[in-house]
């Protein structure tokens, strides 16, 4: 990173964790800009929660450094946590207390807390105040931990599989509306890390990716430049269609007269490779997200 | 033998096991091979057999809720009649196993000449009948009712054993209550005329209780939904959902929010301490009435009975659960990950949450037993000797302090209630056969190196400590080294979201070590002292 470039909200180098003997996160490199919308895809058990973890100091890292906000988690724990809000992936509350409650609770702990914001989201999320936590569903208790993170206005939101056990009402409206009216608060200062599965649901909303995979970082790259270097490319053959020999191509695929190719790099080589054979047909369009963090891991 | 038999037999292996353990070590310390009092062998024996049977019987549902695993043991394609029986008859397999070493381990400790005295002989001997047989069968049968009532191994395992004294004190209630209408009707004074503690007739109400609850724990069973929640989860029963409303978080002042979720976490021990006593008085009131149709000598008994109950069930088991209940509890409901990411420092929220249960232990464990043993300390106890100002005394203090912090640590490296309550007893034994070694070791050392004696004699140590150590007196100095130890290990653990094995057996090994080393110089220091003071 050049010297005129601002400094990362999230620095990591060459982070390593392992639990026992079974290494979790081995020598990732990761850095988040200010106002930016990271994602963080990975299968079951490549790393992300414990990266996440490691952010927030609820682990110590074996090896490597981590900087958030510009600053050393292990030395300036709360000095972090005043500037950050943190979605697990597996909420739990007080049972004992309502919904109101843990609200005023963790409201307790913060200097500013968006009354606003509060009570529109309650309204959104349709969340009795009075009720017990405990007698929250999953999806209730994601959507309290949801209004708890948003409501202080962090300058970071840590979001680990955030919409896990959401209904797709609510799932969209969170990712659309929510979050996007988070950072639209106060443009280019409010920054998002984003674990999940449900790459789909973040296609418009994420700006940059990083692909975890057995605790390694294998691809990271801004969402639009994915999008151009990751093609999929459609032809379809008068008889059945020629086996391809394309330097460019991911994953080339013949089913009858039809040709499906990917690509992961420029996409033209391949595209006059193919209408040099002379189909009938040839067209070519970026890749999903989804599409390509299973190109890149298949 | 099925795999689900294999299943249940292992999951009661742990509990079973120690006290087994507890047991043994009784019966060896009984034996005089160790340095330890042998009259607090008969401590361990009570303590394993009144604790450890409950929380054995408690496992054997407990660790369905514990593991949430009821919801696939219930739709697995097996009649819940045969789920019951199998587990019901591996629990009374077990606990006849543990009786049975219960039984051999105490016959063979009063073969001691030491402990051979008549009074004992008297007591223990009358006593194993109802011990090994009725205390046993009362709690194999209501321990699954109550733990399916309560959906957790320490609710279940708090609940069976209250019952079980609420039982006893009616009994004893009912005794009385027959001795007054015999003296109506005849005119002559007799405590156990109809219905005595010990007579056929006490038996069958034990035995209507145990068939009784264990028909209605087969309904619960036959019944059970796995929705809802556990007693102890706050909106269950009237009884939680009582307003605590001192306790309710407000907007502003963290750290008073953190210290009324401190004492909420607490509220299973507040429960557990006044639910015993409930029964405590129960008890005095009928053990009042007996000593006023029986005289002075049953006031010794009665005295006897209260403080054995105050010193062995009440006190170790508080105590643990003081200790265990604000790191486990956070653990156990999920919420420990997302509360240290709260603008507090990890810090702070591990001294709130240690300083709140030392503040909670000293109030239950020694403010309210000293209050209670008021009322008996000029009984003429026999065995227990405890007078009000004992339980402030600087061993009290230590002790109490050193098990709870014990406690703390053991929820900190386990991160589960359930896992610590268990791990906290594995340790304890532990640390108590390591001071026994330990301490049998430094005896030796300190008998034999006369330079070692010099050395002790020129430290010119005060004239009170010139007496050989026992075990009991090794606890304070233990206590004060693994507690420093276990304070800071718990620390470094409660930092740590999610433990190593590796890390946790470590951080045992070195408590345990510390403990070792302590009792060694502890007692090669006390022994040479005492060699050299009557000049041996």
């Amino acid at each position: 990173m050049s010297p005129s470039q601002p400094t990362p909200v999230i620095d990591v180098q060459s982070l390593s964790y392992a639990y026992g003997r079974t290494e979790a996160v081995r020598d990732l490199n990761l850095a988040v800009r200010a106002g930016r919308c990271h994602g963080l895809f990975g299968r079951n058990g490549a790393g992300k929660t414990t990266t996440m973890r490691c952010l927030l100091n609820l682990l110590r890292p074996r090896g490597g450094t981590v900087r958030v906000l510009g600053l050393d988690p292990a030395k300036d724990e709360v000095a972090i946590k005043h500037r950050i809000a943190f979605v697990p992936d597996t909420v739990a509350f007080y049972p004992w207390m309502t919904v109101r409650e843990t609200l005023d609770y963790l409201a307790s702990f913060r200097s500013h807390w968006n009354g606003t914001i509060e009570t529109d989201l309650l309204k959104r999320f349709r969340l009795d105040g009075t009720r017990k936590a405990g007698a929250l569903s999953k999806g209730q208790r994601t959507q309290l931990a949801l209004v708890a993170a948003i409501c202080p206005e962090p300058e970071l939101l840590l979001l680990d599989e955030p919409t896990s056990g959401l209904d797709p009402i609510v799932r969209r409206e969170f990712i659309q509306t929510v979050i996007g009216a988070y950072q639209d608060g106060d443009p280019g200062n409010r920054t998002i890390l984003v674990s999940t599965h449900l790459i789909a649901e973040f296609e418009g909303l994420i700006d940059e990716f990083t692909i975890l995979d057995a605790g390694r970082a294998v691809l990271t790259l801004e969402a639009d430049q994915a999008r151009e270097r990751f093609q999929r490319i459609r032809a379809r053959f008068p008889g059945a269609a020629p086996a391809l020999q394309a330097g460019g191509a991911l994953r080339v695929r013949c089913d009858g007269r039809d040709l499906d190719v990917l690509t992961a790099g420029p996409a033209e080589a391949v595209l006059e490779e193919i209408r040099r054979l002379a189909p009938e047909a040839c067209s070519s369009e970026a890749l999903s997200l989804e599409e390509v963090f299973v190109a890149t891991l298949s | 033998m099925t795999p689900f038999i294999r299943k249940e037999l292992r999951s009661l292996a742990i509990p079973a096991g120690l006290v087994l353990a507890a047991t043994l070590v009784g019966a060896w310390a009984a034996s005089g091979l160790v340095l330890f009092p042998r009259q607090h062998s008969w401590d361990l024996f009570a303590l394993a057999w009144f604790l450890g049977t409950p929380l054995v019987a408690a496992s054997s549902f407990g660790t369905e809720f514990h593991h949430r695993t009821m919801t696939l043991l219930l739709t697995q394609p097996v009649p819940r009649g045969r789920v019951w029986m199998e587990k019901w008859f591996c629990l009374v397999g077990v606990v006849s196993v543990l009786a049975v070493a219960q039984v051999v381990s105490v016959l063979v400790a009063v073969q001691e000449p030491s402990l051979k005295a008549e009074s004992l002989w008297t007591v223990v001997v009358p006593g194993f009948r109802l011990t090994a047989v009725m205390f046993a069968v009362m709690i194999v049968c209501s321990a699954p009712l109550w733990t399916l009532l309560a959906r957790s191994t320490i609710g279940g395992f708090v609940a069976t054993s209250v019952m079980v004294m609420y039982v006893e004190a009616t009994i004893g209630f009912l005794g009385w209550l027959s001795s007054r209408v015999v003296y109506w009707v005849t005119g002559t004074i007799s405590a156990h005329a109809v219905f005595g503690l010990a007579t056929p007739v006490a038996d069958g109400v034990r035995a209507a209780y145990s068939l009784l609850t264990l028909w209605l724990g087969w309904r619960v069973f036959a019944r059970f939904q796995t929705v809802g929640t556990g007693f102890f989860d706050g909106q269950s029963t009237d009884l939680t959902a009582a307003r605590w409303a001192v306790l309710r978080p407000r907007r502003g002042g963290a750290i008073g929010n953190i210290v009324r979720k401190e004492l909420m976490l607490h509220r299973p021990t507040f429960l557990v301490a006044a639910a015993f006593v409930a029964v405590w008085l129960a008890l005095r009131l009928v053990l009042l009435l007996r000593t006023a149709a029986m005289g002075p000598a049953s006031a010794a008994d009665a005295a006897d009975v209260l403080t054995g109950l105050l010193l062995l069930a009440y006190m170790p088991f508080v105590i643990a659960l003081t200790g265990i209940m604000p790191a486990g509890e956070d653990c156990s409901l999920g919420v420990r990950t997302w509360h240290l990411t709260l603008p507090v420092s990890t810090r702070s929220q591990w001294a709130i949450k240690l300083v709140v249960s030392l503040v909670v232990g000293f109030v239950l464990v020694l403010v309210l037993p000293a209050l209670l043993t008021a009322t008996v300390a000029d009984a003429g106890a026999v065995f227990f000797h405890a007078a009000p100002g004992d339980f402030f005394k600087p061993f009290a203090v230590i002790v109490v302090t050193g098990g709870i912090v014990l406690g703390f640590w053991a929820s900190a490296l386990l991160g589960d209630t359930v896992k610590a309550a268990v791990g906290i007893a594995v340790v304890a034994f532990a640390l108590a056969l390591v001071v026994l070694l330990g301490g049998s070791v430094g005896d030796l050392v300190g008998r034999r190196a006369h330079w070692f004696a010099e050395i002790v004699t020129g430290l010119n140590a005060p004239r009170g400590l010139l007496l050989r150590a026992t075990g009991l007196e090794l606890a304070v100095p233990v206590f004060i080294t693994t507690g420093i130890v276990a304070l800071w290990q718990s620390l470094v653990a409660f930092r740590q979201v999610q433990m190593a094995r590796p890390t946790a057996v470590r951080m045992s090994l070195t408590l345990l070590a510390v403990a070792f080393v302590t009792a060694l110089v502890g007692a090669a220091c006390a022994t040479a002292a005492w060699q050299v003071h009557f000049n041996m």
